[in-house]
């Protein structure tokens, strides 16, 4: 177990470089969803003119902010970083590379329980988004672990494993 | 005589032993004297050093925490209205002016403006002030540019408004001033030449200004100089009501040694420019010449230029009698009189002082009254710190708080409360709370419709039975189980009796008095209907339906009856806050928080409320919720709110009703923002409002006013669009007649298929998933 938990922390310090500029391009597929009829059913269309709502665009003011945040986790100071990544959060709510990263400052903090709930939340936002989607089910998989909750953490790593296979499929 | 002689001399003899004897009296009883004026002096002086020491420790240290809006955020792409950019600035302190060239002016032209930040001490940091050009382009910023280099500008943080004060228990207004940041030099200067000029060497009372004083006011035949020094007025303004006696200005005399001899110069100015009595606004007396120059000239005291600072050191002398407002004339004049006493003592130029004397007052019409009250906020505010900080601390450390408060959202959710409210009968009341549903901070709390007022807090203490906004509690609770229950399963709008243990019978209706059989599930969510939504919650139970109310982080009621499905449980606006912030952000839950940071007045943090996400409930449930609220909007009880909003913001929401139209509600969110709006009668009695004629008025009233993100219509992962017949609850294609395009869950879809009968036109508006 110490193993794969330090295999886990290697990655979730890989994942702070990140920029939080996910890109989502287009509707999700059909990744482990059902189909939902037999005949391919395209998805309605929101009326023309609807503005979308905020699909990060690689901010720079987000970009400026996840930087300093990153420069700060490094250099130990978990809370300023937080606070950095706080305000990011506020200028670009729809980015779930933003949240990621505030969930790996929260790992590195030891607040595991905060951790895992941020990256699920960055799951929910990240759904075009595989590589970001594997971290954070990494980071999920690691903080699980590091609550003493293996069964959790397995669960998580078969998650990770399954956004893995979809991407070779493609 | 012979004899009468001796009898003189022994009456000499005994009146000269009576006087000696006398004499000794008198020099005992003068030295006693003296001994006990001396020993009572004594005491006096040092019960006056014990007072005078006292009270100014108390005064000097009691800084009450300064309140701070959240600061505005700009940056490319940021939504947000040109007129909300300007309340934002206005409630910062900011003016419009032709042309800017200091920081705290601003000028629009158009889409285009010009901003001059000023610089701010941010606990992360120092955010310098900076020239700023941005160009709108609708309701978003499109270009940010630093106006003197053209460069672009990524992220600008706006000095936030100061929005109050934690006073201690009085209501006095100050805007303290601090020696070393606040204060302009040359106001220093103005004030010392013109009312002290022996000020840094004097003990506290000056006897060589005293005898100048009594030898002008001799030639002159009336006062034409006072011989106080500053520490003299202090003491006056301190401790002593302003009768002029002789007693009292022996007193003031040996207070103000004792003040020097205990505190160095420069608390003294300080204590005194934050004492001083600078005018009266109605009933409330403007002391300090920080409040001063936002009552006189409506903006900080370090941004005052030259003829501002030699007015307002002219009011010293006597505010009312040289009230710019009221007798410009005189002003101006004293004004003269200030400016040629700095040139005298070489403070100021005279082509300055020339230039100065030629310009208008620079007053504002109105008394400048820098912040608005937001005392249903401050409220919140005051709660919040409590948990953590004594309320003596608060009142006296000169704490900053920064909150959460947005000033335009709380500005356009007071605006469309008294509004609305305006239109109806003048008992009625109400209450709107704004959050931002990312991240749970309170943005905006109105407690009443006398929104300056600081009484019942209707937003946090007015807890009313919450009729229907309960509704989504009970599909979710159904909706989380998708082996049971989806958007499209039918459900029984049915009559139905329900019995309690004393026997008593209830009998829960709809609002139209119709039965409609089986409804689709989303149905009964999107037209509120009463017994398919009490005949869905006795299915699941009300065990399961109070464990989903609580997950969300609502306050759960102790007993539970079945009326609980229908909403008699009492709420305030904030809790149903609480409750919803947790659908609108998607199944996860946020604390609801009014307080960022808390620093000491060196920008020291001692708090910081950080951002903290807990799961609420499954997201692929809540989206389905959503989806389903969404239709309360597009074509259930909420369809009005299309007046205010367009369509494709997507709102989701709920209106309430309760029983005889005691409370109105609504509830609902955008992409970035939940509002709940109550209005009823502190009296309980009947409104004749429903929700969607009242508070979903209100609310549609105040959003109408915001720049709205739009809900995301992504779905998670794990839910797909499936076409279900509308009848039947079965799967079925586009083009059949009833179809409706519904989310599921994966794996959840019906598996049987409903005949397909012929495709139709008239309601293919109705069929699409978001049409």
């Amino acid at each position: 177990m110490v193993s794969v938990t330090r295999l886990m922390a290697v990655l979730v310090l890989g994942a702070v470089a990140l920029a939080g500029c996910a890109t989502p391009t287009g509707p999700s597929g059909d990744d482990g969803v059902e189909p939902a009829a037999e005949e391919p059913e395209p998805r309605s269309d929101d009326a023309a003119g609807a503005q979308e709502p905020d699909k990060p665009k690689g901010q720079p003011a987000v970009r400026e902010l996840v930087a300093e945040a990153e420069a700060a986790s490094r250099a130990g100071e978990q809370p300023r970083a937080a606070q950095l990544l706080e305000r990011a959060v506020r200028v670009a709510p729809r980015d779930p590379g933003v949240w990621q990263n505030l969930a790996v400052v929260r790992y590195r903090q030891q607040r595991y329980g905060e951790a895992e709930t941020l990256a699920q939340r960055s799951n929910r936002l990240a759904e075009e988004d595989r590589e970001l989607r594997r971290r954070n089910w990494a980071l999920i998989a690691a903080a699980r672990d590091q609550q003493g909750d293996a069964a959790g953490a397995r669960e998580a790593q078969r998650r990770r494993k399954a956004v893995t296979k979809q991407d070779s499929a493609l | 005589m012979a004899r009468s002689k001796p009898r003189h001399r022994k009456a000499n003899l005994k009146s000269r032993r009576a006087r000696r004897s006398w004499r000794l009296w008198l020099v005992l009883s003068a030295l006693a004297v003296l001994a006990i004026a001396l020993v009572g002096g004594g005491v006096y002086v040092y019960w006056l050093d014990r007072w005078v020491t006292r009270e100014f420790e108390g005064k000097r240290w009691s800084v009450p925490a300064r309140v701070y809006a959240r600061p505005l955020e700009l940056y490319p792409d940021k939504r947000l209205t040109p007129a909300n950019l300007e309340r934002e600035l206005g409630a910062a302190g900011y003016r419009e002016v032709s042309t800017v060239d200091d920081p705290g002016e601003y000028s629009r032209n158009g889409q285009r403006f010009h901003v001059h930040t000023r610089a701010f001490p941010f606990s992360d940091g120092r955010e310098p002030g900076r020239p700023l050009a941005l160009r709108f382009d609708g309701d978003r910023i499109a270009a940010l540019r630093h106006a003197a280099t053209g460069d672009a500008l990524t992220l600008v943080r706006v000095d936030p408004a100061t929005i109050g004060r934690i006073q201690p228990n009085h209501n006095e207004d100050r805007h303290l001033v601090r020696l070393d940041e606040d204060v302009p030099r040359s106001l220093l200067e103005a004030l010392l030449a013109v009312e002290d000029q022996s000020f840094a060497g004097h003990i506290g009372i000056d006897v060589w200004g005293i005898a100048r004083a009594a030898w002008a006011n001799l030639r002159a035949g009336e006062i034409v100089q006072g011989g106080s020094t500053l520490t003299q007025q202090l003491v006056k303004n301190l401790y002593l009501n302003p009768r002029q006696t002789l007693g009292r200005k022996a007193n003031e005399a040996i207070m103000a040694v004792l003040l020097e001899a205990h505190y160095d110069k420069a608390a003294i100015l300080q204590a005194y420019l934050n004492e001083v009595y600078l005018g009266q606004d109605g009933e409330r007396a403007i002391h300090g010449f920080g409040l001063a120059s936002r009552f006189y000239f409506g903006k900080p005291l370090a941004e005052l230029d030259i003829r501002q600072q030699a007015l307002l050191v002219g009011l010293v002398k006597a505010p009312s009698r040289y009230d710019p407002r009221e007798h410009p004339q005189r002003a101006r004049e004293r004004r003269a009189t200030v400016l040629k006493v700095m040139v005298e003592q070489d403070y100021l130029g005279v082509d300055q002082a020339r230039a100065a004397r030629s310009q208008p007052l620079g007053v504002t019409a109105e008394p400048g009254d820098q912040t608005l009250p937001h005392p249903g906020f401050m409220d919140l505010v005051r709660r919040h710190l409590q948990r953590d900080y004594e309320r003596a601390s608060l009142a006296r450390d000169g704490l900053r708080v920064f909150t959460t408060l947005a000033p335009h959202v709380q500005q356009a959710a007071e605006q469309a409360l008294t509004r609305r409210l305006s239109r109806w009968h003048k008992a009625m009341e109400g209450a709107v709370v704004s959050v931002d549903g990312d991240n749970g901070e309170v943005e905006a709390v109105v407690g009443g419709r006398n929104v300056r007022y600081a009484g019942f807090n209707r937003a946090l203490d007015a807890r009313r039975p919450i009729g229907s906004l309960i509704k989504p509690a009970i599909y979710l609770t159904a909706l989380a189980r998708p082996g049971q229950y989806g958007l499209g399963t039918p459900i029984a709008d049915q009559p139905i009796t329900l019995q309690n243990a004393q026997g008593e019978r209830w009998q829960p209706a709809n609002y139209d008095g119709e039965y409609l059989g089986k409804i689709p599930l989303w149905r009964g969510l999107a037209d509120s209907r009463n017994a398919a939504t009490v005949h869905l919650g006795l299915d699941l139970g009300l065990r399961a339906v109070v464990d989903t109310l609580d997950g969300l982080g609502a306050r759960v009621p102790a007993s539970i009856y079945p009326s609980i499905l229908l909403g008699s449980v009492d709420q305030s606006p904030l809790d149903v806050a609480r409750l919803y912030e947790g659908l609108a952000a998607g199944g996860f839950r946020t604390p609801l928080r009014a307080v960022r940071t808390v620093t000491t007045s060196d920008g020291e943090v001692l708090s910081r409320y950080e951002l903290d996400l807990a799961r609420a409930a499954d997201p692929k449930a809540v989206y389905l919720v959503n989806h389903a609220l969404q239709r309360v909007v597009r074509q259930g009880t909420a369809q009005g709110l299309d007046e205010w909003i367009a369509e494709d913001v997507r709102v989701a929401g709920k209106t309430g009703t309760t029983n005889d139209r005691r409370d109105s509600w609504f509830a609902g969110f955008t992409g970035d923002r939940l509002g709940v709006v109550w209005v009823g009668r502190d009296d309980n009695g009947r409104t004749g409002l429903t929700g969607s004629t009242g508070a979903m008025t209100v609310w549609g009233a105040m959003f109408s006013q915001l720049a709205l993100q739009p809900r995301s219509a992504e779905p998670p992962e794990g839910v797909a669009p499936v076409w279900i017949d509308g009848a039947t609850g079965k799967r079925t294609a586009q083009r059949c007649r009833g179809a409706v395009q519904l989310p599921y869950i994966a794996g959840s879809a019906p598996q049987g298929r409903a005949d397909c009968s012929a495709p139709t036109n008239d309601d293919g508006w109705f069929k699409g998933w978001f049409q």
